[in-house]
């Protein structure tokens, strides 16, 4: 009896040690996870702002709205290239004009030369004509006047060719000079436009580079969110533990505060058996009910569907 | 306007995390300790849309506090989803018979639970 008496309180002593040892586990873990909660809660607030900023306001009508200025910056740099060419076209045109008069004028000087010709050959014939007019003597007289005049008209005529001819050079000249410029600032116009192009299309080029590399780093960012939203629901799924845990622990801690009492009545095989029976009526959770019965322990399901009344 | 919900546990973690998926959602939260300190919560000025209460509770417990809501003629209508680690089927009667219009087992899923606030919170 003696013995008896000593074993139950040794066994009560062991129990209140065994107590005390999982109620301070139970505090210190309720403690950790209490702060690992609010660290989570602070990080989650933080992240879900990173990845609001990271989406913008609606993300994909920014995205169609760099990919239309893209479209429009290119349409309007390629307008001003077409009207530069338009530009030199035109100027291209005018030298066509001005390489005919060119051909007109060439024209007038043959004109010249021949007006030149044909004032040599009336010359020419004056000079008979006074020659015969000299030969008539007298009654000649009154015609080698008229020889001498024409005479003085044909030269007068050449002279006249001569400086026509001399005047069609001056303008054949500035004419070519014209025409020469005019070629030289067509060809710096089209060096021009091809460089203007090739830049522009380089421009344009690296352009859409950085826009489909921001696109793509959108699309990361995007996927990153999504991925960060799923493991941040796992997270709060796992931090629930805590509180399935802490009430298993307070349903053993009650448990075993009770089994010394139980054990220390008259039948002691009745006493656990009415410990057992009490066990059952204070668990809550399906596991503990598992393992009170020696089956194999459920793995808590994450997945129940919600019961609607 | 964003939308009120009461949230009444006894683990303090717990709150946190019931919290941190409803405020990601938009929603306000009001958490209370127990079934007394959510009755107290109630008689505050701010309107509650929804509540969501555990089940085993000191001072209180779920099934008194849903009764003592239904009680109240402002929330008589309120809708209540009990948040708790009971499955058993007996519970579970008790809860709908003091008028929850809904039992989540925990762990629960914050996308899951989130779509039966949606359904259930008040206009």
């Amino acid at each position: 009896m003696t013995d008896t008496l000593s074993f139950s309180k040794i066994l009560a002593q062991a129990v209140q040690i065994l107590v005390s040892q999982v109620q301070s586990g139970r505090t210190q873990m309720e403690g950790a996870v209490g702060g690992i909660t609010i660290r989570f809660a602070n990080l989650h607030q933080r992240l879900s702002k990173a990845v609001q900023a990271s989406r913008g306001n609606n993300g994909e009508e920014e995205e169609q709205d760099v990919s239309a200025l893209f479209h429009a910056s290119e349409a309007e740099l390629l307008g001003v290239l077409k009207h530069i060419l338009a530009a030199t076209q035109q100027h291209e045109s005018q030298q066509e004009v001005i390489t005919a008069l060119l051909q007109q004028v060439n024209t007038l000087n043959r004109m010249a030369q021949n007006v030149g010709e044909i004032a040599s050959q009336t010359t020419l014939l004056a000079l008979n004509a006074a020659i015969e007019a000299a030969r008539a003597g007298e009654q000649g007289r009154g015609f080698a006047v008229v020889a001498d005049e024409v005479r003085k008209l044909s030269t007068r005529s050449k002279e006249t060719s001569q400086k026509m001819g001399e005047n069609v050079n001056d303008i054949t000249a500035s004419i070519r000079g014209v025409v020469r410029q005019t070629a030289a600032a067509i060809q710096q116009e089209r060096q021009f436009l091809a460089n203007a192009e090739l830049s522009i299309r380089g421009v344009l080029r690296r352009l859409q580079g950085m826009t489909t590399r921001l696109t793509a780093s959108a699309d990361i960012l995007q996927n990153e969110a999504q991925g960060i939203g799923e493991e941040m629901d796992q997270l709060l799924i796992a931090l629930q533990f805590q509180d399935r845990v802490s009430q298993m622990l307070a349903h053993v801690e009650e448990g075993m505060s009770d089994l010394p009492k139980h054990l220390d009545s008259a039948n002691s095989v009745e006493g656990v058996e009415d410990w057992l029976r009490a066990q059952t009526g204070k668990y809550t959770t399906r596991e503990e009910h598992f393992i009170h019965r020696g089956e194999t322990i459920a793995i808590p399901e994450t997945n129940q569907e919600i019961t609607f009344f | 306007m964003a939308k009120t919900v009461l949230v009444v546990d006894d683990s303090a973690s717990l709150r946190q995390v019931v919290s941190i998926a409803l405020k990601g959602a938009g929603y306000e939260v009001i958490e209370a300790c127990d079934g007394v300190d959510g009755l107290a919560k109630l008689g505050a000025a701010t309107k509650i849309h929804l509540i969501i209460s555990d089940v085993n509770m000191p001072n209180m417990d779920g099934i008194t506090f849903v009764k003592e809501v239904k009680q109240k003629p402002a929330y008589k209508f309120t809708p209540i989803i009990m948040l708790t680690t009971e499955a058993e089927e007996e519970k579970k009667l008790q809860g709908q018979a003091a008028g929850a219009k809904a039992w989540v087992i925990k762990p629960f899923q914050p996308q899951q639970m989130l779509a039966a606030v949606g359904k259930l919170i008040l206009p």
